[in-house]
Parts: structure tokens; sequence; C-alpha cells
């Protein structure tokens, strides 16, 4: 159970730069997520942090000791794969005990014990002697996992492990995952394009795009407050808008958004973004789409019906306004135009 | 693999390379000239040998082991029974050709003694040594018993160094069975080769790496000069002659009936007659009534340990008896005239009219060039 | 308890490499070298004439060299060939050793990739009783010793083989096949056609039948799918089959000479020849064109090698009986048995006959012959057993270098390096030379010594034997593991290495057991080589009692075939049987 920090590290491949100075720390016990799309650089971090990849610049931490020199098989680390990468000539008790030979169990347990202990932790008590090709997906993975926590790892380290696996089985996975977790206590780092299992599963969690981190947070700071438009976007839905402050109102700013119409187009938010704008000066904020209500709201507005999901008890329905798409969630299905509006404290200023 | 058993194993394999390995230190001087006690040839010493000392031996491997019957086993019986002394075969692959790479590269060899020795060998040796006078040392001809009584034209050594041991003829062997499918009789002339009759008749052993080829091809050169022999060949070529890479080759697949005609030995009724195959099919023919001699003779290491013993040898070899049962295993002719034969063994070894040969001073110097030549051509079909 | 065994690994696989690379250059390239030095290196100076010498000489280069002397050669060279009605004027180009040595090259894969790969076809595609023996024993043509290949063609097409038996029983004329060019083509194809039959058929059975179902489904008839869709994932090691037949049909040496007669000779007898004049010069000169030529080939082979890879995955078509109801399929199918009859078993039964026929007809005399030779023989004759003996000895001491050193060639060729396919091209460089040249290499440079700090450092006959058997064995290890190496998955490695595995451990525990196959397969191979390695070996062996089963059939070659061909049986059943055996442990995967 270690504290991981990493300053500055940097990775590029010859002429392309996978990373770019990032700089996070994983706190003692943390379920810390790395999230953002493909080619993000979510995955260069993790194995940077495995011992897999050598940054071309900066440092890597475990308790405040430096571990740049360190080979991988030194770090004590358990790493999944995506592909959950089970040695194909041994059975799902021997894969397990692979690293036992390295290190000893935990705990004076024998190797055995051991292995026993964790394929009940992952409910795959008596598959001992299966072969990995007579295992299901969800079952590998878990084998996977159990194989990373035999040596009792001081952190833990998951690389997409649920991308190959159907959705229903990927939500009982996470859970399963995230139980563990806790039970153990291991630091975990966890990577995934899945923005909405990365709220569901961390404690904290790294918005990455394009080799930096964007914004580091709890799921519900960042989901509630974005600090940049691409969090915004990226995690859960949102509505953007971008326009110019024509004044201020108390705490609020006049915002002329662009393309609007003479009516409306003036909205108020509130001002409670990091920074302070002036008068005339470009603003972006976002509303999320359960903040925008038929009913109520002071900022108004019309918004063209596009296409409606009905999504079991809540609609999505994905429609436009001055050029823009706009996102709502309706507990009803709506059969054509109409308005909505959101209260000036429910928009976030970026 | 486990990783003791994959390192042990690589041990071994290192230590098995170490086991082989000798350092000897080198001699300043090459090659070593280790005989010490380089006693005069024409020196008076003891007759007769010292202790139980032991004779290396060189020969061709047929002279020891062959399949069908060797004079080798004999000879070290009879040799060992007389005289007090061990004889020790060796048959390098290669014959002669080890012994001179061997005095080239300076590596000793214990042999002291070489029986087998053609005159092409003979010359080939003192064309290729890089230093020193010679591969072999002469003989006193004096000292041997029975040397009087060789067969004049054997004697092929202007030097004295090489004593001859044996001879044969080389000629035609045919298969009449075959030939009366084409109506015809055995060859008798080097033309006739060259014939429709004959065509796709001939089986050679290569020159190159043969000895019975390579007199063929001195027999050609002695009949059409060494201006026309190349064109002879062709039209033998053009008539479907075929050279195979060896003796043994040639005559195996004449044995198979590939051809009904093979250059060989005129010594092979006596191989018909103990096998009990039909005589037809291994006639003798001698092209325009000759024979290639084919010369076998001894000599002496330079550098033997043991000169005297080998002269000791070298006599034992030239005793008539010896020679006559040597002869007979070796289904060759006695090198000296007073060898009484068997009376089937004579009338199964034919001889020509005439016995063509080369002299020493003829090959010296010619070889390389002739068959340079002739290979030539012939690969470049 | 760590530290002593992490320090033991980690110095391990740098020890090894060590030790392989001094082995390389102890055994090949310096003996190796020595010889081919002496093409560019003359009475102590650089030179480049013996090598233009040769490449000027219209003897060795045919019309190249003429045109090089004077180019009016290559348009004056017209003659008109009648086609038919036809008279077309064409070039009569001398072709010269080389061009000669490379078309016999290229005839001889064309022919065995026309008589290979409907075995491939069969061995993929059809299930039948014996269909995995039948799979093992195609590695034996490949490690017959010449001589034995040679009496069993001069059995089987000779003027009163077998075959003319059989044509003129039917009333058929004779047909004269020895000494001309179809023979040797035919013999090249007799070792080589099981080769490219095997790898293609490994190949085939690793083509995913989805891929064809796909092409099916979206329009396309059964050939069209076939050769669109299969045939473009076959030819990778079709290619690679044919890349290693032609390389070996132009070193090829005893065989040529043995069916062909000099008339038909190859670079490599004059190599031979020129060894046995002592003119080193030339033939140092030919092996060393002959070695670029042959190494750039080989490069070439590597290349497509590493685009070989087999999907593991991959989910194959099922087989179909091969015994059912007659359809075309099937009939050409046997009509293929019966002409692989013919090229393969038959040459290898008539010498199992010849061995029991004498000339008064059924003998055992010849195998008498043996028994008795084996009990009475002096200490200067070849014994048989003896022969067998040191065989096998030689065999499993050879194994016990050239597998470790193909493994670890094979972990180096697949590890990320500047100039690494340089480095796997040299690792191959055994194909590349001439075989006299490396006996004689290792004659020159290991039995007479080499001189050193006043000492004469030699290495004894068995040793170099088994040093000069290690050497042509591990390529084949080599190109037997390497495929399947990078075809392991990354992430399966880099898991091991998260759990705390070194280096050496990853290779002992993780990758060398997923790759066993390729390493019983390679071992199976370099097994069979040992046993039947003739040209080195006879002249490392000459005089000593370092002699093996081909040395001793080539010894009791005499007036009749017979006692050769008995130990020849002898040496094929040896073969058969390791075959059988070391494969069967491999499951047969692999090359």
């Amino acid at each position: 159970m270690v504290r991981i920090e990493l300053e500055g590290v940097q990775k590029a491949f010859g002429e392309a730069v996978a990373l770019e100075g990032v700089s996070l720390t994983v706190e003692d016990g943390e379920f810390f997520t790395l999230v953002g799309p493909s080619g993000c650089g979510k995955t260069t971090t993790l194995r940077t942090i495995a011992g897999l990849s050598d940054p071309t610049a900066g440092t890597v931490r475990f308790d405040g000791e430096d571990v740049s020199d360190v080979p991988v098989e030194d770090r004590n680390v358990g790493v999944v794969f995506q592909s959950y990468a089970l040695f194909p000539h041994m059975t799902v008790a021997e894969n397990i005990r692979y690293g036992l030979r390295f290190s000893e169990p935990p705990r004076d347990l024998s190797a055995d014990e051991r292995v026993q202990e964790l394929l009940e932790l992952v409910d795959l008590a008596g598959m001992g002697d299966r072969d990995p090709d007579e295992l299901s997906g969800g079952q590998q993975q878990r084998v996977a996992l159990a194989r990373a926590l035999a040596p009792a790892p001081d952190v833990l380290l998951l690389d997409e492990p649920m991308s190959a696996l159907d959705a229903r089985l990927r939500e009982q996975l996470r859970r399963e995952i995230k139980r563990i977790q806790q039970e153990l206590g291991v630091t975990t780092v966890y990577v995934t394009h899945d923005q909405e299992e990365a709220l569901a599963v961390s404690d904290r969690l790294a918005v990455m795009a394009d080799g930096a981190v964007e914004q580091v947070g709890t799921p519900v700071e960042v989901y509630e407050g974005p600090a940049t438009e691409f969090v915004a976007s990226f995690v859960g839905e949102n509505n953007l808008f971008s326009g110019t402050v024509t004044g201020r109102d108390e705490e609020e700013l006049v915002v002329d958004v662009a393309g609007g119409s003479s009516e409306d187009r003036t909205f108020r938010v509130a001002d409670d973004g990091p920074t302070t704008y002036e008068t005339g000066a470009d603003v972006s904020f976002c509303v999320r789409p359960r903040d925008l209500s038929p009913e109520a709201g002071e900022n108004r507005f019309p918004v063209t019906l596009g296409t409606a999901e009905y999504l079991g008890g809540t609609t999505r329905i994905y429609g436009e306004w001055a050029g823009r798409e706009i996102v709502l969630r309706l507990p009803e299905p709506v059969s054509g135009d109409l308005t909505v509006g959101f209260e000036p404290g429910d928009a976030t200023v970026l | 693999m486990k990783r003791r058993s994959y390192l042990r194993t690589a041990g071994v394999g290192v230590a098995g390379l170490l086991a082989g390995c000798s350092a000897e230190p080198v001699d300043t001087d090459s090659p070593t000239d280790s005989g010490s006690e380089s006693t005069d040839v024409t020196g008076t010493t003891t007759g007769g040998t010292t202790e139980t000392s032991t004779l290396l031996v060189g020969t061709y491997s047929s002279f020891i082991d062959a399949p069908s019957t060797s004079p080798g086993a004999w000879v070290k019986e009879r040799f060992e029974a007389e005289h007090d002394a061990t004889l020790e075969w060796f048959a390098p692959d290669g014959g002669m050709e080890y012994f001179l790479q061997r005095r080239n590269q300076g590596v000793t060899v214990d042999t002291d003694l070489y029986a087998g020795l053609t005159p092409e060998n003979m010359v080939r040796v003192d064309d290729n040594l890089e230093s020193g006078d010679s591969l072999f040392k002469p003989v006193d001809t004096g000292a041997l018993s029975n040397y009087d009584n060789v067969v004049e034209e054997y004697l092929f050594d202007p030097q004295e160094r090489a004593i001859p041991m044996g001879a044969s003829y080389i000629s035609l062997v045919y298969n009449q069975n075959l030939l009366d499918k084409r109506g015809v009789d055995g060859p008798k002339t080097f033309e006739d080769l060259t014939n429709d009759a004959y065509r796709d008749g001939l089986l050679i052993p290569n020159p190159q790496n043969s000895e019975t080829g390579l007199e063929f091809l001195f027999w050609t050169i002695n009949e059409y000069g060494e201006d026309g022999y190349l064109d002879y060949w062709q039209r033998l070529l053009d008539n479907g002659a075929r050279i195979l890479e060896s003796w043994g080759a040639a005559y195996g697949a004449y044995s198979e009936g590939e051809a009904p005609a093979v250059v060989s030995y005129a010594t092979d009724q006596v191989f018909a007659d103990m096998s009990g195959a039909d005589m037809a099919e291994h006639q003798i023919g001698f092209l325009n009534g000759e024979g290639y001699a084919y010369l076998e003779a001894m000599a002496r290491f330079s550098d033997t340990d043991r000169p005297k013993l080998a002269e000791t040898f070298m006599s034992f070899m030239l005793e008539p008896e010896i020679q006559a049962e040597v002869a007979q295993r070796n289904v060759a002719l006695p090198a000296v005239d007073n060898a009484e034969l068997s009376q089937t063994f004579d009338e199964l070894t034919p001889e020509p009219e005439t016995a063509v040969s080369f002299s020493y001073d003829q090959i010296s110097g010619n070889v390389d060039t002739w068959l340079e030549e002739w290979s030539r051509q012939v690969a470049g079909q | 308890m760590r530290g002593t065994r992490d320090r033991v690994e980690s110095a391990a696989l740098p020890l090894a490499a060590v030790v392989t690379i001094s082995l390389l250059v102890v055994m090949f390239f310096y003996p190796v070298g020595r010889v081919l030095s002496e093409a560019v290196w003359i009475d102590g100076a650089p030179t480049a004439e013996p090598l233009l010498e040769v490449l000027a000489d219209p003897f060795f280069f045919g019309v190249l060299a003429e045109a090089a002397a004077d180019p009016s050669v290559l348009w004056t060279a017209f003659r008109p060939h009648q086609f038919g009605p036809v008279t077309v004027p064409l070039p009569d180009y001398r072709l010269g050793l080389f061009g000669f040595t490379a078309y016999q090259a290229l005839l001889s894969t064309l022919a065995s990739i026309a008589l290979g790969l409907p075995g491939a076809y069969v061995l993929a595609r059809f299930e039948f009783p014996g269909r995995e023996t039948v799979r093992s024993l195609t590695a034996v043509p490949f490690v017959m010793p010449s001589i034995m290949v040679a009496i069993g063609f001069i059995a089987t097409f000779g003027r009163n083989g077998v075959l003319n038996g059989v044509l003129t029983a039917v009333g058929l004329p004779r047909v004269e096949l020895l000494y001309t060019l179809p023979i040797i083509v035919l013999a090249h194809a007799f070792y080589d056609a099981p080769l490219i039959a095997r790898v293609t058929a490994t190949a085939w059975e690793s083509v995913d039948a989805g891929t064809a179902e796909t092409a099916r489904s979206l329009g396309a008839s059964p050939q069209r799918a076939f050769l669109d869709v299969v045939v473009p994932q076959l030819l990778p090691a079709i290619l690679t089959g044919a890349l290693l037949t032609f390389i070996f049909s132009f070193m090829s040496f005893a065989i040529v000479l043995a069916l062909g007669g000099l008339s038909l000779a190859t670079v490599e007898v004059w190599v031979y020849h020129r060894v046995q004049q002592l003119d080193y010069t030339t033939a140092s000169a030919l092996a060393t064109l002959e070695m670029v030529f042959s190494l750039l080939l080989t490069y070439a082979y590597l290349r497509y090698e590493a685009r070989q890879r087999a999907e593991s995955a991959a989910r194959p078509a099922p087989r179909k009986p091969l015994f059912g109801r007659l359809n075309l399929d099937r009939l050409a199918v046997w009509g293929y048995v019966g002409v692989a009859i013919v090229v393969f078993v038959t040459p290898i039964a008539s010498m199992l006959l010849a061995s029991v026929t004498g000339p008064t007809g059924f003998t055992l005399d010849y195998y008498r012959f043996l028994i008795d030779r084996q009990a009475t023989a002096a200490s200067f004759q070849i014994k048989p057993l003896t022969a067998v003996r040191n065989s096998l000895l030689y065999g499993a001491a050879s194994l016990a270098i050239a597998v470790p050193m193909g493994v670890l060639l094979a972990v180096a060729s697949t590890r990320e390096f500047r100039g690494r396919k340089l480095v796997d091209t040299l690792s191959m460089a055994p194909f590349a030379v001439s075989g006299v040249v490396v006996g004689l290499g290792l004659l020159q440079g290991l039995v007479f010594g080499t001189q050193a700090f006043g000492y004469r450092i030699t290495v004894s006959g068995a040793v170099a034997v088994v040093a000069a058997h290690a050497v042509g064995a591990y390529p084949f290890v080599t190109r037997n593991v390497a495929p399947l190496l990078a075809t392991i998955d990354r992430s399966v490695v880099e898991s091991a290495r998260t759990l705390g595995a070194s280096r050496v451990r990853v290779l002992l525990d993780i990758e060398l057991p997923q790759v066993f196959a390729g390493v019983v397969a390679g071992a199976a191979f370099a097994f069979a080589i040992s046993i039947g390695e003739f040209d080195s070996t006879v002249i490392l062996a000459s005089g000593s009692s370092a002699y093996t089963m081909p040395v001793a059939i080539e010894r009791f070659i005499g007036r009749r075939l017979g006692p050769a061909t008995a130990m020849g049986c002898v040496l094929l059943v040896v073969t058969a049987v390791s075959f059988l055996v070391i494969d069967r442990l491999g499951d047969g995967r692999g090359m």
C-alpha cells in the first residue's frame, strides 16, 4: 500500500509525444482512475507506473522513493491487462501461483493456501485445475485479477480490463473489483475510456486528453465542476455554450450567447468559476441535461426536436438551438419542439 | 527446458570441446624432423631390428577394408609373425592428400611408410610440397631382398624413393550380354567407342578424383597426343559416354546395367569368378591391344622414426611368396617376376600385348594442366 | 536466497550469449573465414584479383563474363530456334557454371513446388488413418545422405530399375533418366518437396475457415474464395519453402555428382575439385561468390519469414475423409498419391530391396557381411555397429550444443535492436556457405591446429565432427523456434515480469514452454541432420575411429552395391525412428 507520485512525466516515441508533463498523486489505498479517449496517454501513464515503459523525463515515486530505475519485476506491482494475458500452458491455479515463486505469500500462508484464498476472493473456487482456454471472458478476467493480487502487491494496475466484456458483465465485475479493492485496501490505478465507469468506481479520477491531465478530482467534483471544455463534454452529457460577457449583476454574469435570436440570447449564469471575467471577455459555460427543464428555469430558449432515445424510465432527447446540439433528459417522451430553461445557479462557468 | 539442465548441457558442450583440444609447443623449425636417429641410409647399422617397435603404414582403404577381399589383415599377420614388430595400418580418407596437406601445414604425422603410391601421386606430392626436398626418403635398393626381380617397366621413380609393390592394368570391362542386344562385339579400339554401335555405352570414373580415370586419361593422351586428346574426349562425350564421380560409382552403375562398358581393371574376372557371376558380363577389352599399367609402390616418409624397420617391411613385401599372396588377395599382379600365382588366378588375369605407361618425367608438371583443360571441356557442356 | 539465485540468473543469459558466440566463432566463423580469406588476401595484402578472375571467366559466368569483355556478344549470339513451323531468333547465351547451377536450382524449385503443394493439400485437408505418421515421415527424405538417394534412384530409375521394369511390363518403351538434368531435378525434388508440403500444410492448418466462409457469403464461388482468400495466406509459407529449396539446390553437390556425372557439374562440384587440387585461391573465390549469392537469398527468406505470422486462434476448416465416394477431388488426390509413391517411396523401397537381392535372388548375405564385419574386423577396418553407435552419440552431442544455441539465437532474433536482420542473416550463414569449405576450414583450422602464443592448438577428430554437425544443425532449431516466439502475446510476457520474474525466468518459464513444439521439431531436425551428415564428417574423421554411418556406407561401396545398401537401410531405419520419436513429442508443429 503505497502512495504514488508522478512528477512531470514525459514520454515521446521518436517524434510522437505520448505524455506531456503528467503530474499526479495517488493516495495510499485509493481507487484512482485515468480516463480519457483513445490516445490520450492513460495507458502510457499506467505502464510508466508499472515500469513497463521508461519516461523520457520526469520521476515516479512510491512512498517518496524514486523508482524510476527500479525494473518492473522489483516494483511489486500487480497488473491486469486488457487481454488478461493468462499463461496458456498453465492451469488457473498455476497462473495464480506464478508470482509466488518470487515472493513469500503474506501472513505465513503456504502458496497453495494463498491460491485457494484468492480463488475464493474472485469467486472461482474449485476452478483451479481448469485451463485458461476453458474459461469465459469474465472468468479469465477474474483469474488475471487473482494472479495479480496473489503476491500482495503494493499497487494494483488495471488497463481497461472490461473492454472485452458485455455491458451487464461489466457492471457486475466493476462492482466486484471495487469490493475487492476496498477489502484489501491496495492502492489501485484503473484505466478506462468509459467515463460512466470511471465515475462509478473511483475515489478520485484524472481526465486526460492529448497526453496531458485536464482535471483531477472526485467524481462529484469533476462531474459537477468540470474545469475545461473537454472535461465538461467528456464526463457525462453536457451542453456547452460560449459567448461574451455583457455585464455583471451581483453574483451573476450576463452573457450574450452567439447564434441565438434576439429574444433568447441573453443568459444569466452564476459567477462561480475559477476566473474573473470582465465585461467584453469571452466566456464558456455548460449546463447538464438534467438541469434543463421544460417548465421552470430563468434562462429559456427554444429547442428543435432531433432524435429521442427511450432509456427505460427517462428519455434522452437530442435537439438543436442556435446551431448547437442540445441534450435533454426528460421523464417522458415528447413529440415536438419545446422550450426549456435553466437556473443561473445550474450553469457552470469554465 | 529447466535452467539447470540448459546450463549443464551448454557446459557439457563446451567441456567436450575443451576436452578434445590440446596444445603442444610448436617447434620453430618446421617440418618437425623428429627422426633424430637419422642414421645414414648407407651407413653400417646393425642388421635386424632391435626392440619391439610399431610400424605405422599408410595405405588406401580397399587394401585393408574392402567388402570383397583385402590383403591387409594377412600382411599384418605374416609380418608380425616373421619380424619382432607390430604393424599398424592407417587408411586416411583422401589417401596421399592427407599426408601432403599435413606436411604443408607443418602438422606432424607418425606414419612411417606409404603402400600404394602411384606415379601420379609421386608427381603430385613433388609438385605441391611447399618446403623441404621431398615427402619421401630414397631407399638403398641394394639392401632390399628380391629387388633384382622387380619388373623393370614398373620402376618409375628416378630418385629411388618408390619401390614397386604391385600392378594392374586399366582396361575396359564390358558386358557381352548387353552388347549382344546391340548386335556388336566388345570394342577393340579407341575409335570404336565413338561410334554409334556404342552409343551411351561407356562409364568412366572422374579423372579428377579417381586413379583409374586419371590413368585412362593418360592413356588417351598417349594415343592422341596432347593436341588431339580433347577432341577425342569431345567425340566420346558426344557419343554419350558418362563421367561418374568415382570408380565405385562407375562400376556400381555398370553392375546395375546402366551401360555395357566401364573403364576398370583387367583383373575383373577374378572377382566375377569369386562371386559366381556370368563371365559374359565381365569381358576384358584391351583397346588397340594395349592396357595402361597401373603401378603401385611403397615409399618411406622422410620424417619416419623407424627407417630401418620400414626398409625391412619393404624387403618383406618384395619376397616372392608375399608378392604372390598379396597379388591374389588384392586381385592385382605382382611387381616381381618370380612370384608364383595359382593357375586359376593366372587364367583369370589377362595381360595386354602392349603395356602403356607414362614415366615420371612425362607426368611431372603436366597433370594439373591436363586435368584443368580436360575438366573445363567436360563440365562446360 | 533470492540474492544468489538472482545473481546466477542475471548472469545466465549474458553467459549463454558469450558461450554461443564463442562457439560460433570457433566452430564456424574462424574456420570458414580462414578459407575464404584466401580469396581476398594474398601474401599479406588484400586483393580482388581472384574474385575478378572468376567473375571474368566465361566458364563460370558465361555470357555475362563474355559481355564484360565484349558487349557485342549480347546481340551477336542470336540464333534461329525452331518451334514447330515457326523459326524465332533467340539468344544462345552461354550459361556458365553459375548460370547452370542457378538454372537447375530454379527447375528444382519449380519441381519441388509442383510435387509438394498437392502433398500439402492432402495433409492439411484430408483425414485418413496414419496421417500424423505420414506427416512425421515427410521430414525423412530431407536428411537422407546423398549416397543413399543416389543408390535408391539408380535402383528405381536406372535402365534396369523398377520404373523401367513396370513400363516394359505394360509394353511401354524404356526411359533413360539417369545422368540427365531431369533426374537431378527429380532428386532435388525428392529432398525438398516433402519439406514444402510440410511447411505449407502447417500454414494451411492455421488458416481460419471464417475468412473463406465470409468470401463465400459475399458471393464468391469455392474456387474464387480459395484463390482470393486462402492462397494469399499460404503464400508466405510457400515462398519460404521455395527459397529454402532454391538455396539447397544451388549449393547441392553430392547428388549432382552421383546422378548427373561431371557434365552436369555445379559450382559446388568445382569448389570440391579445386580444393582437391590444392588450388585454394580459386576454390575460395568461388565459395565466396556462392556465399554472397546465398546470403542475399537467405536475407530475402528471412524477410518473408517475418511476415509468416500464424494466427493461433484461427479456426481451421474441418478435414474431409480421404476414403469415400470418388469425386474429382479424390481422384486427383489418388493420382497424386501414385506419383508420390513413385518419386518418394520407390527409391527408398528399391534400396531396401537391393539390400536383400543378390546376383542369384533373395539373400541376406549383405546383412551377414555387416554382422561378420562387426564381429571379426581388425582395428583398421570399419565396424557397422561402431558406426551406428558413433552416429547416435554424435547426434546426441550435437543436439546438446545445437538446441541451446539455436534457441538463444531465436530469442535474440525476436528482440528489437538495430541490425537485428543482419545478425539473423549471419546466424543463418551455415545455410549459405559451401559444405566443402566448412569441412576444409574445420580441417585446416581445428584439426591441423592453429598457432597462437607459441602453441599449436588442435581439436581432435570426434570433437571436430560434433562441432561440424552442430554448426550445420543449429539454424534449423532457430528457424523452427523464432517464428513461434514472435507470435507470443507481449502482454503475457509483461504479466510475468510484473509478477516478479526476471528476463531469464520469463524466457524459461513462459516463452520456451509455449514454443516447446518448435524446440522439439528443431531438435528432431538437428539430430537427423547429424546422423546423415557426410561431407564434413568424412574430412574430419579421416583415418580415425570417429566414423559414422554415412562414412561406413561409402566405405562399403564396392563392386556390388549390396553391402552399402544394407548399411544404408540401417541408417534409414535409425533416421526414421528418431524422427518419429522426437517429432511425436512435439505434436508435429513448427516446421
